[in-house]
């Protein structure tokens, strides 16, 4: 009886192992994508021109991951269960707010939401300039020109963003270059933050999708 | 493959790929990839390695499998491999040779020119931009420092080489004459890249004559197994918070944030090594060789001295038996300098930077301090085992910054932040960034899975059960590991070893 065990164990363990590369897809040409606008890794060859192709290794792991058969609920089951059991979110371009909602984990986006990546003054200047150039051009061949800012979703619902992500000043990119063409321009603009923030309780962003959305 | 970083002093990331060092440029090869291993690799060479029936053929399979597992790793850098074999063989047949004729000067110079061919090979490799980088900074001559890339497991197989050539030299192996049977040892996938260092003495007896039982297939793919889930879910897991704290500026850090990075660091680093180990002697296992394990659960230790017979323990020991018995051990010379000695080499083996060195000189130090203090108070002194062990933990904490950091510049701002001794400025994380169930989740896993808790638990089981509900129970729980560690694996894509550098 015990053999009769190990001998199950181990046919597990080899089919644990085999399986992944057994099932996977193995198109010379590669398939394109279902659930992303992009074509899968291709299965790869060990040759390249004159030897061995330095990324072979490189080439079958990115082929594994496009192709494997039943990654998509693989990736589902773990990302719900440490959903269910954490409450994380495994995707690591997310970055988890409060209350359920979702921000793009992207290193400038975090930095804007801390101010910690203001514009030196001689970019600030600089695009002040072109932006008055632009807007001369266009009142000389009299085509209104308007500046308006777009704002992240971060920027209209602070009170969301992730807990421990902290403020360290006042202003961020937006508001400094807001601030230079009111200062050295005669750009008009169009001020989106407080109209945002007064109609923020009406769901301007969708709590569950990324601020570009 | 080859991960190439320039420096950016003061404090630098060091993770995937990639190593930054003060003042010169390092190239580090990954050329292994994770998934390949354990979905390709791996099922190949089990299958091919059991349809073959003599333990010759098998060799040589295993031997063949072996190569090719260098060669996609890095091809260019396969002559270093057959070199390191070339170089031992014809090392041990001249000596053995020389033995034989009575002529045993000819065997010392055969002998010293062995170690010393190894030697430079891995100084060539391993350590050429850094010293050229310090003759440039010593001189101040301005001359082009090349850009070597690093082989993968260069320190590892040299020193396998080297131990056979010494262990024949002080006669405790026979010579042996079959090129291809030290060419696997030497070259023997499982170990080849990140240890642990086996002596020759240790698998002389199986590259011959060893047995395949299911057995021994089955404790193979279990110590397999644990050690793909350290990696897979502990350390990789780990690793993301470490990654996120250190790759702050140590202004912007809190003390409580810079602890924290520095635990998961160590949780990080413990259970991505020990997990390689782990699949290494499982591996081997499952091929029908012995491994000597190389961790001994370190934190449960009481001192530095300690700490260090328990981790990384083929290294230690390689240190130990070559290089500190014979400066004279405890017993000719003088003991402190021997173990500083000891302990600034094994520094410098992890890499040629001065973080290793210093981390080195901080362990001779204190290992030969305890050793003072020990040999002075006759081990009289009784202090409670809760304090020892805080000491021995506090000490692992502060060398892992020396260790972690990558300059002595970053080292020092990160140690100061640690102890509130710098001012904290650009502060965009707090500590609820950081620390979230999921993470306290793994530093539990991780204190769990460090102390001999488990093991003790299996015994426990193993005592009150019958033999067949134990291995019900035993093969169940390592088939759920296994699933949970696919699913990481297959989903993840955090999964270089740190220890490939090396």
């Amino acid at each position: 009886m015990k053999r009769r065990i190990t001998v199950i164990f181990i046919a597990i363990f080899i089919l644990c192992i085999s399986l992944p590369y057994l099932l996977a897809h193995r198109d010379r040409e590669g398939r394109s994508s279902s659930m992303e606008n992009r074509m899968l890794a291709a299965y790869p060859s060990v040759w390249a021109e004159g030897g061995p192709d330095p990324a072979y290794l490189s080439r079958f792991e990115a082929w594994l991951d496009d192709n494997l058969r039943g990654r998509t609920v693989l990736v589902e089951a773990n990302s719900t269960l440490q959903y269910q059991l954490f409450g994380r979110v495994v995707k690591s371009d997310i970055l988890q707010g409060r209350n359920h909602w979702l921000f793009v984990k992207d290193q400038d986006m975090i930095r804007e939401y801390q101010r910690l990546n203001l514009l030196p003054e001689d970019r600030l200047d600089l695009y002040a300039e072109k932006m008055q150039k632009i807007s001369d051009y266009l009142e000389r061949r009299g085509i209104a020109f308007y500046y308006f800012q777009c704002y992240s979703k971060e920027e209209i619902y602070p009170e969301q963003y992730a807990a421990g992500v902290n403020r360290v000043g006042s202003a961020g990119r937006a508001d400094q270059v807001v601030e230079i063409l009111q200062e050295k321009t005669d750009v008009k603009q169009i001020l989106t933050r407080d109209m945002l923030l007064e109609r923020a309780d009406e769901l301007i962003y969708f709590q569950y999708v990324d601020s570009l959305h | 493959m080859a991960g190439v970083c320039r420096h950016a002093a003061p404090y630098d990331r060091r993770g995937a790929g990639e190593e930054v060092r003060s003042g010169s440029v390092i190239r580090i090869r990954y050329g292994i990839q994770f998934k390949y291993i354990y979905f390709f690799f791996l099922p190949i060479t089990l299958t091919g390695y059991f349809m073959l029936r003599s333990v010759k053929s098998r060799n040589l399979w295993l031997l063949f499998m072996s190569c090719f597992f260098y060669i996609f790793g890095g091809v260019v850098f396969f002559p270093i491999i057959v070199y390191t074999v070339l170089l031992n063989y014809a090392g041990g047949c001249l000596l053995a040779c020389a033995r034989a004729a009575g002529r045993e000067k000819l065997g010392r110079y055969v002998f010293a020119g062995t170690v010393v061919l190894n030697l430079l090979s891995l100084g060539y490799w391993k350590y050429t931009g850094f010293l050229m980088q310090i003759v440039s900074d010593l001189t101040g001559w301005q001359f082009a420092i090349p850009e070597i890339t690093l082989p993968i497991g260069i320190s590892f197989f040299t020193f396998q080489g080297m131990s056979y050539v010494i262990d024949l030299y002080r006669g405790e192996v026979a010579v042996q004459r079959n090129i291809l049977k030290l060419g696997l040892y030497i070259a023997l996938f499982p170990q080849l890249i990140a240890g642990p260092i086996v002596r020759y003495s240790d698998i002389e007896r199986q590259l011959d004559d060893r047995k395949h039982r299911l057995d021994d297939m089955a404790a193979g793919i279990r110590i397999f197994t644990v050690g793909l889930a350290e990696k897979a879910v502990i350390a990789n897991s780990a690793a993301l918070t470490a990654d996120a704290v250190f790759e702050m500026q140590p202004w912007q850090n809190s003390p409580g944030i810079a602890w924290l990075g520095l635990i998961f660091y160590t949780i990080q680093l413990y259970f991505d090594f020990s997990g390689y180990s782990d699949m290494a002697v499982g591996l081997g296992r499952m091929f029908g060789f012995r491994f000597p394990g190389n961790f001994d659960y370190p934190f449960i230790s009481r001192s530095g001295s300690e700490l260090w017979r328990r981790w990384h323990i083929s290294l230690s020991s390689w240190f130990r038996d070559y290089v500190y018995i014979p400066l004279g051990g405890s017993r000719r010379g003088n003991v402190y300098l021997n173990l500083l000695c000891v302990f600034l080499l094994t520094g410098f083996w992890h890499g040629a930077a001065w973080n290793y060195v210093l981390w080195g000189l901080y362990w001779g130090i204190i290992v030969a301090a305890e050793r003072f203090v020990s040999g002075r108070t006759g081990g009289k002194v009784r202090i409670p085992g809760i304090v020892a062990w805080a000491y021995a933990m506090l000490l692992w904490l502060v060398s892992m910054v020396i260790f972690r950091t990558g300059s002595l510049q970053g080292c020092s701002l990160y140690l100061r932040s640690m102890f509130g001794l710098l001012e904290r400025r650009d502060a965009g994380f707090s500590l609820a960034y950081y620390i979230s169930a999921y993470e306290i989740f793994i530093l539990a896993l991780g204190f769990a899975a460090m102390m001999p808790w488990g093991s003790r638990c299996r015994l426990f089981v193993k005592e009150r059960v019958s033999e067949i509900w134990f291995a019900l129970l035993e093969n169940a729980v390592t088939l759920l590991l296994l699933g949970v560690s696919v699913l990481y694996v297959v989903t993840g894509t955090y999964n270089p070893f740190i220890y490939f550098q090396f």
